[in-house]
Protein backbone atom coordinates (compact mmCIF):
# COMPACT_ATOMS: atom_id res chain seq x y z
CA UNK A 1 0.00 0.00 0.00
CA UNK A 2 1.38 3.56 -1.00
CA UNK A 3 0.85 5.48 2.11
CA UNK A 4 0.81 8.95 0.32
CA UNK A 5 -2.19 7.79 -1.66
CA UNK A 6 -3.89 6.35 1.39
CA UNK A 7 -3.32 9.44 2.80
CA UNK A 8 -4.90 11.67 0.08
CA UNK A 9 -7.74 8.97 0.06
CA UNK A 10 -8.86 10.01 3.61
CA UNK A 11 -7.81 13.69 3.05
CA UNK A 12 -10.90 13.41 0.16
CA UNK A 13 -13.21 11.40 2.43
CA UNK A 14 -12.74 14.04 5.20
CA UNK A 15 -12.64 17.25 3.42
CA UNK A 16 -15.62 16.16 0.95
CA UNK A 17 -17.38 14.64 4.00
CA UNK A 18 -17.91 11.50 1.65
CA UNK A 19 -19.43 9.72 5.05
CA UNK A 20 -20.70 6.83 2.78
CA UNK A 21 -17.30 5.91 1.51
CA UNK A 22 -14.01 4.29 3.03
CA UNK A 23 -10.24 4.26 1.57
CA UNK A 24 -11.23 1.05 -0.28
CA UNK A 25 -14.32 2.67 -2.52
CA UNK A 26 -11.44 5.02 -3.96
CA UNK A 27 -9.39 3.06 -6.66
CA UNK A 28 -6.42 5.07 -6.77
CA UNK A 29 -7.19 5.56 -10.51
CA UNK A 30 -10.86 6.04 -11.06
CA UNK A 31 -11.56 9.55 -12.12
CA UNK A 32 -12.66 11.64 -9.46
CA UNK A 33 -15.10 14.21 -10.98
CA UNK A 34 -17.74 13.37 -13.19
CA UNK A 35 -17.99 9.55 -14.10
CA UNK A 36 -16.67 7.43 -11.05
CA UNK A 37 -16.66 9.20 -7.86
CA UNK A 38 -19.04 11.68 -9.09
CA UNK A 39 -17.48 14.46 -7.24
CA UNK A 40 -18.49 18.12 -8.30
CA UNK A 41 -17.10 21.68 -9.19
CA UNK A 42 -17.60 22.67 -5.13
CA UNK A 43 -15.83 19.60 -4.09
CA UNK A 44 -12.60 20.69 -7.02
CA UNK A 45 -12.96 24.09 -5.15
CA UNK A 46 -12.82 22.23 -1.68
CA UNK A 47 -10.38 20.22 -2.66
CA UNK A 48 -8.14 22.56 -3.44
CA UNK A 49 -7.94 24.31 -0.27
CA UNK A 50 -7.54 21.27 1.51
CA UNK A 51 -4.34 20.17 -0.69
CA UNK A 52 -3.07 23.70 -0.11
CA UNK A 53 -3.84 23.09 3.64
CA UNK A 54 -2.41 20.26 3.77
CA UNK A 55 0.46 20.28 1.42
CA UNK A 56 0.90 23.64 0.68
CA UNK A 57 0.31 23.33 -3.26
CA UNK A 58 -1.12 26.70 -4.73
CA UNK A 59 -3.03 25.93 -8.08
CA UNK A 60 -3.55 28.70 -10.17
CA UNK A 61 -7.12 29.26 -11.35
CA UNK A 62 -5.77 29.50 -14.55
CA UNK A 63 -3.63 26.57 -15.01
CA UNK A 64 -4.79 24.07 -17.64
CA UNK A 65 -3.20 21.45 -15.75
CA UNK A 66 -4.99 21.43 -12.83
CA UNK A 67 -7.56 19.12 -14.42
CA UNK A 68 -5.35 16.16 -15.25
CA UNK A 69 -4.14 17.12 -11.75
CA UNK A 70 -7.35 16.71 -10.33
CA UNK A 71 -8.11 13.57 -12.45
CA UNK A 72 -7.35 10.82 -9.99
CA UNK A 73 -5.75 9.82 -6.58
CA UNK A 74 -2.73 8.60 -8.51
CA UNK A 75 -2.06 12.23 -10.16
CA UNK A 76 -2.69 13.91 -7.06
CA UNK A 77 -0.05 11.86 -5.38
CA UNK A 78 2.26 12.93 -8.20
CA UNK A 79 1.06 16.25 -8.00
CA UNK A 80 2.14 16.65 -4.09
CA UNK A 81 5.47 14.42 -5.26
CA UNK A 82 6.88 17.06 -7.23
CA UNK A 83 5.17 20.40 -5.98
CA UNK A 84 3.92 19.63 -2.12
CA UNK A 85 5.94 20.45 0.88
CA UNK A 86 6.39 17.35 3.54
CA UNK A 87 3.23 17.42 5.21
CA UNK B 1 -59.03 39.68 22.74
CA UNK B 2 -60.34 41.65 19.11
CA UNK B 3 -58.21 39.29 16.62
CA UNK B 4 -56.24 40.96 13.90
CA UNK B 5 -56.09 38.38 11.72
CA UNK B 6 -56.77 34.78 11.70
CA UNK B 7 -57.78 32.21 9.22
CA UNK B 8 -58.13 28.45 8.61
CA UNK B 9 -55.75 25.77 6.87
CA UNK B 10 -57.01 22.17 5.67
CA UNK B 11 -53.99 19.67 7.32
CA UNK B 12 -53.55 16.25 6.09
CA UNK B 13 -50.99 15.26 8.06
CA UNK B 14 -48.23 16.71 10.28
CA UNK B 15 -44.77 14.79 11.19
CA UNK B 16 -42.15 16.15 13.96
CA UNK B 17 -38.53 16.13 14.58
CA UNK B 18 -37.37 14.26 16.38
CA UNK B 19 -39.42 11.72 16.15
CA UNK B 20 -39.07 8.05 16.15
CA UNK B 21 -35.97 6.47 14.94
CA UNK B 22 -33.31 7.97 12.66
CA UNK B 23 -34.17 10.97 9.59
CA UNK B 24 -35.05 9.04 6.81
CA UNK B 25 -33.47 11.06 3.75
CA UNK B 26 -32.91 7.78 1.60
CA UNK B 27 -34.71 10.00 -1.27
CA UNK B 28 -31.32 12.18 -1.72
CA UNK B 29 -28.53 10.34 -3.24
CA UNK B 30 -25.58 9.87 -1.15
CA UNK B 31 -23.85 12.72 -2.93
CA UNK B 32 -26.02 15.24 -2.36
CA UNK B 33 -26.89 14.28 1.59
CA UNK B 34 -23.21 14.09 2.62
CA UNK B 35 -23.66 18.31 2.89
CA UNK B 36 -26.41 18.32 4.75
CA UNK B 37 -26.62 20.06 8.12
CA UNK B 38 -28.24 18.28 11.38
CA UNK B 39 -31.28 21.07 10.89
CA UNK B 40 -31.71 20.26 6.98
CA UNK B 41 -31.52 16.39 8.01
CA UNK B 42 -34.30 17.14 10.26
CA UNK B 43 -36.13 19.96 8.20
CA UNK B 44 -36.24 17.44 4.74
CA UNK B 45 -37.06 14.30 7.29
CA UNK B 46 -40.26 15.93 8.01
CA UNK B 47 -40.96 17.44 4.23
CA UNK B 48 -40.50 14.61 2.40
CA UNK B 49 -42.43 12.51 5.39
CA UNK B 50 -45.73 15.23 4.86
CA UNK B 51 -45.34 15.02 0.43
CA UNK B 52 -45.74 10.71 0.32
CA UNK B 53 -47.71 10.02 -2.40
CA UNK B 54 -47.26 13.94 -3.94
CA UNK B 55 -45.30 13.79 -6.86
CA UNK B 56 -45.26 17.47 -6.63
CA UNK B 57 -45.69 19.56 -4.06
CA UNK B 58 -45.55 23.39 -3.07
CA UNK B 59 -43.17 24.39 -0.48
CA UNK B 60 -42.65 26.58 2.15
CA UNK B 61 -40.06 26.78 4.62
CA UNK B 62 -39.42 28.85 7.92
CA UNK B 63 -36.49 29.11 9.87
CA UNK B 64 -35.75 32.05 12.83
CA UNK B 65 -31.81 30.89 11.54
CA UNK B 66 -31.80 28.87 9.18
CA UNK B 67 -28.31 28.00 8.76
CA UNK B 68 -26.57 30.28 10.97
CA UNK B 69 -24.52 27.58 12.21
CA UNK B 70 -22.79 28.02 8.62
CA UNK B 71 -22.67 31.70 8.71
CA UNK B 72 -20.38 32.04 11.62
CA UNK B 73 -18.15 29.34 10.87
CA UNK B 74 -17.35 31.09 7.89
CA UNK B 75 -17.14 34.32 9.60
CA UNK B 76 -14.58 33.00 11.78
CA UNK B 77 -12.66 31.84 8.74
CA UNK B 78 -12.75 34.84 7.87
CA UNK B 79 -11.73 36.55 10.76
CA UNK B 80 -9.10 34.45 10.96
CA UNK B 81 -7.79 34.86 7.70
CA UNK B 82 -8.62 31.42 6.90
CA UNK B 83 -10.10 30.24 3.60
CA UNK B 84 -13.73 29.88 3.03
CA UNK B 85 -15.29 26.51 2.10
CA UNK B 86 -17.12 26.44 -1.06
CA UNK B 87 -19.38 23.96 0.69
CA UNK B 88 -20.23 25.89 3.61
CA UNK B 89 -20.83 28.96 1.45
CA UNK B 90 -23.34 27.27 -1.01
CA UNK B 91 -25.52 25.92 2.21
CA UNK B 92 -25.12 28.74 4.19
CA UNK B 93 -28.48 30.58 2.43
CA UNK B 94 -31.80 30.06 4.43
CA UNK B 95 -33.29 28.40 1.08
CA UNK B 96 -30.69 25.82 1.25
CA UNK B 97 -33.29 23.31 2.49
CA UNK B 98 -36.11 23.72 -0.24
CA UNK B 99 -33.31 23.52 -2.99
CA UNK B 100 -32.37 20.70 -1.92
CA UNK B 101 -36.10 19.00 -1.81
CA UNK B 102 -36.34 20.57 -5.20
CA UNK B 103 -33.50 18.71 -6.34
CA UNK B 104 -33.69 15.32 -4.77
CA UNK B 105 -37.43 15.00 -5.62
CA UNK B 106 -36.91 16.64 -9.51
CA UNK B 107 -40.01 18.97 -8.39
CA UNK B 108 -40.02 22.22 -10.07
CA UNK B 109 -42.76 23.29 -8.16
CA UNK B 110 -42.55 26.69 -6.45
CA UNK B 111 -40.78 27.34 -3.25
CA UNK B 112 -40.21 29.64 -0.64
CA UNK B 113 -37.94 30.84 2.24
CA UNK B 114 -39.07 33.05 4.98
CA UNK B 115 -37.54 34.37 8.48
CA UNK B 116 -39.66 36.31 10.99
CA UNK B 117 -37.69 36.56 14.17
CA UNK B 118 -39.42 34.02 17.14
CA UNK B 119 -42.63 34.05 14.70
CA UNK B 120 -40.84 32.51 11.77
CA UNK B 121 -43.59 29.73 12.18
CA UNK B 122 -46.52 31.70 12.44
CA UNK B 123 -45.80 33.72 9.67
CA UNK B 124 -44.50 31.12 7.53
CA UNK B 125 -47.82 29.27 8.50
CA UNK B 126 -49.56 32.87 7.09
CA UNK B 127 -47.33 32.62 3.48
CA UNK B 128 -48.53 28.69 3.34
CA UNK B 129 -51.94 29.67 3.85
CA UNK B 130 -52.07 32.66 1.04
CA UNK B 131 -50.03 29.81 -1.45
CA UNK B 132 -52.38 26.91 -0.52
CA UNK B 133 -55.18 29.39 -1.20
CA UNK B 134 -53.96 29.87 -4.83
CA UNK B 135 -55.26 26.44 -5.69
CA UNK B 136 -56.54 24.47 -2.91
CA UNK B 137 -56.44 21.68 -5.28
CA UNK B 138 -53.09 20.82 -5.45
CA UNK B 139 -50.74 19.99 -2.50
CA UNK B 140 -48.34 21.99 -0.40
CA UNK B 141 -46.33 21.10 2.41
CA UNK B 142 -45.02 23.42 4.72
CA UNK B 143 -41.65 22.77 7.28
CA UNK B 144 -40.86 24.77 10.28
CA UNK B 145 -37.03 23.82 11.21
CA UNK B 146 -34.52 25.56 13.76
CA UNK B 147 -31.59 24.85 15.91
CA UNK B 148 -30.63 27.09 18.76
CA UNK B 149 -28.57 30.53 17.83
CA UNK B 150 -24.95 28.98 17.94
CA UNK B 151 -22.15 30.99 20.06
CA UNK B 152 -21.63 33.68 20.33
CA UNK B 153 -24.88 34.56 20.02
CA UNK B 154 -26.15 31.68 22.37
CA UNK B 155 -29.75 30.20 22.63
CA UNK B 156 -32.40 33.18 22.17
CA UNK B 157 -35.49 33.16 24.14
CA UNK B 158 -38.18 31.33 21.81
CA UNK B 159 -35.40 28.47 20.28
CA UNK B 160 -35.65 25.05 21.06
CA UNK B 161 -33.25 23.61 23.06
CA UNK B 162 -31.87 21.57 19.97
CA UNK B 163 -32.83 20.76 16.26
CA UNK B 164 -36.52 20.77 15.70
CA UNK B 165 -38.65 20.60 12.57
CA UNK B 166 -42.70 20.25 12.43
CA UNK B 167 -43.76 19.83 8.52
CA UNK B 168 -47.60 20.56 8.19
CA UNK B 169 -48.98 18.57 4.84
CA UNK B 170 -51.50 21.40 3.53
CA UNK B 171 -54.33 20.18 1.06
CA UNK B 172 -57.83 21.17 0.33
CA UNK B 173 -58.52 17.41 1.27
CA UNK B 174 -57.19 17.49 4.91
CA UNK B 175 -60.01 16.64 7.66
CA UNK B 176 -58.17 18.91 9.72
CA UNK B 177 -58.92 22.06 10.12
CA UNK B 178 -56.01 24.33 12.22
CA UNK B 179 -57.34 27.36 13.11
CA UNK B 180 -55.31 30.53 13.30
CA UNK B 181 -55.60 33.91 15.13
CA UNK B 182 -53.64 36.97 15.97
CA UNK B 183 -54.06 39.54 18.46
CA UNK B 184 -52.22 42.40 19.67
CA UNK B 185 -48.98 41.87 21.60
CA UNK B 186 -47.83 42.45 25.30
CA UNK B 187 -44.12 44.30 24.51
CA UNK B 188 -42.79 42.93 27.67
CA UNK B 189 -43.39 39.44 27.11
CA UNK B 190 -40.83 37.29 26.07
CA UNK B 191 -41.68 33.29 24.42
CA UNK B 192 -40.70 31.08 26.76
CA UNK B 193 -41.14 28.05 24.46
CA UNK B 194 -40.79 28.03 20.54
CA UNK B 195 -43.80 28.98 18.52
CA UNK B 196 -43.90 26.06 16.71
CA UNK B 197 -44.57 23.90 20.05
CA UNK B 198 -48.17 26.00 20.27
CA UNK B 199 -49.16 24.40 17.09
CA UNK B 200 -48.16 21.02 17.78
CA UNK B 201 -49.84 20.92 20.82
CA UNK B 202 -53.02 22.53 19.64
CA UNK B 203 -52.35 19.59 16.37
CA UNK B 204 -52.19 16.91 18.92
CA UNK B 205 -54.63 18.36 22.29
CA UNK B 206 -56.81 20.78 20.44
CA UNK B 207 -55.84 24.86 21.55
CA UNK B 208 -52.76 25.98 22.46
CA UNK B 209 -51.76 29.93 23.11
CA UNK B 210 -48.54 31.71 22.09
CA UNK B 211 -47.02 34.85 23.27
CA UNK B 212 -44.00 36.31 22.23
CA UNK B 213 -43.89 40.19 22.63
CA UNK B 214 -45.14 41.55 19.16
CA UNK B 215 -48.11 39.95 18.73
CA UNK B 216 -50.60 37.05 20.73
CA UNK B 217 -51.18 33.98 18.80
CA UNK B 218 -53.78 31.25 19.24
CA UNK B 219 -54.10 27.79 17.41
CA UNK B 220 -57.26 25.90 17.66
CA UNK B 221 -57.68 22.56 15.79
CA UNK B 222 -61.32 22.06 14.30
Amino acid sequence: MNTLEQEIKTLIIEALNLEHMSQEDIASDIPLFGEGLGLDSIDALELGIALKKKYGIELGAGDSRTREHFRSVLSLAALVRSQGKAA
Amino acid sequence: MAALASWDVPVARWVQWPGNGAPELGFIEPLLRRRLSPLARGALHVANACAQGCPSARFVFASRHGELQRTVELLRNLAQDEELSPTLFSLSVLNAAAGIFSIARRDQAPATAIAAGAESFGYGLLEAHLRARQDPTQPLVYVYADAPAPDPLGRQPGDPEAVFALGLLIHGNGTIRLHTGIGPGDAAATPSTPQAHACLQALERGSADWAGGRRHWHWIRQ
